[in-house]
């Protein structure tokens, strides 16, 4: 059965994102080896209310019951061999920045997870490693 | 006469006989020891005459040889008193003989020396005041070398630290807006230069 993970990869864009989507995906396949206290609904339940639980859940929900384990493990696989684009910024961005920068990136790339790093001497603009190159468009290197 | 009877005066005429031979023998003996100790007595009173005669003639010698050596020793030394003046004479006027040839030696080296000496000094001045100006002029380029390379690096560094003011105070006063309008301009560029 071919599964379709487009939410998630839009829900997951930064790095910090996907070791969440991971750890949860981690907790609830154990649960679907578990016993009553420990059972899939029980777990669910217990997820943060975050946008990546809440969407998980979502979509796992919409699996047969017999599928899920299959789906959160080609869901794990998926999100693992998405590539990262390392990018170093000059300021810790709010979350709602990061968003509409991850929004430019997946209009542009698709599979693709944002590892954001804070380097202040770059002042503004970016350092972007991606694919084995690198791109220095900096402030500092204009300056 | 019966036999014994001529037997016993035959015995009694040789005992006769032997007692007269002892009796010489002893008169005999008597007087060679009277003269043994006669001259005994001579060899010894001559014995002593010359043992006398010798320390005589030991004392005579004696006196002889402190007589001599009284004489040669004056002789000697008025030999040596002699041949020391002569020596010392000798010895004084080699001396002096030596020290003027010293001298004059000597003062023809030291008027050598002073003119060399005198030619070398205005040599030396010559050459140590051509060597302190070379120093000179070389600490001098090297000074102003260092001088630039000073003065160049402070340059920089000061345009550094300028810079690195401007890049701190400009990092702050960036607003968010801005910082997001710098990092999308870059993905822009990277994706132009990417090419998809």
């Amino acid at each position: 059965m071919a599964f379709d993970f487009e939410k998630m990869y839009v829900i997951v864009g930064t790095r910090s994102d996907a070791e969440i989507l991971l750890s949860y995906i981690d907790i609830l396949v154990d649960s679907l080896y578990g016993l009553d206290s420990k059972s899939f609904e029980s777990v669910a339940g217990k997820l943060p209310e975050d946008k990546i639980a809440l969407t998980v859940l979502a979509e796992i929900k919409k699996v047969p019951e017999g599928e899920r384990m299959n789906y959160l493990r080609e869901l794990k696989d998926s999100v693992k061999s998405c590539e990262t684009m390392k990018l170093a910024v000059a300021v810790d961005l709010s979350r709602e920045l990061i968003d509409e920068i991850l929004e430019e990136v997946k209009k542009r790339w698709k599979n693709i997870i944002v590892d954001f790093e804070i380097v202040p001497e770059i002042v503004g603009g970016a350092r972007i490693s991606w694919r084995g190159r690198y791109w220095v468009k900096t402030l500092y290197d204009k300056i | 006469m019966n036999w014994e009877t001529m037997v016993l005066a035959v015995m009694a005429v040789a005992m006769g006989a032997g007692i007269a031979e002892y009796w010489r023998i002893r008169q005999e003996l008597g007087k060679r020891r009277s003269e043994d100790a006669r001259d005994r007595e001579r060899a010894r009173e001559r014995a002593e005459r010359l043992v006398e005669g010798a320390r005589d003639k030991a004392v005579e010698i004696m006196r002889e040889a402190e007589v001599l050596s009284e004489k040669q020793s004056e002789g000697l030394e008025r030999r040596l008193r002699q041949a020391a003046r002569e020596g010392l004479r000798e010895y004084t006027t080699a001396m002096e003989r030596m020290a003027k040839e010293v001298q004059k030696g000597a003062w023809g080296e030291v008027r050598d020396f002073k003119r060399a000496l005198e030619l070398g000094t205005v040599e030396l001045e010559q050459t140590v005041g051509k060597r302190i100006g070379e120093e000179y002029d070389k600490a001098r380029e090297e000074l102003e070398k260092y001088k630039s390379e000073r003065k160049a690096k402070l340059d920089e560094q000061a345009t550094d630290i300028i810079k690195e003011l401007g890049r701190k105070v400009l990092g702050k006063i960036i607003p968010a807006e801005e910082h997001k309008k710098l990092i999308l301009d870059a993905l822009k560029e990277v994706e132009a230069e990417h090419g998809f």
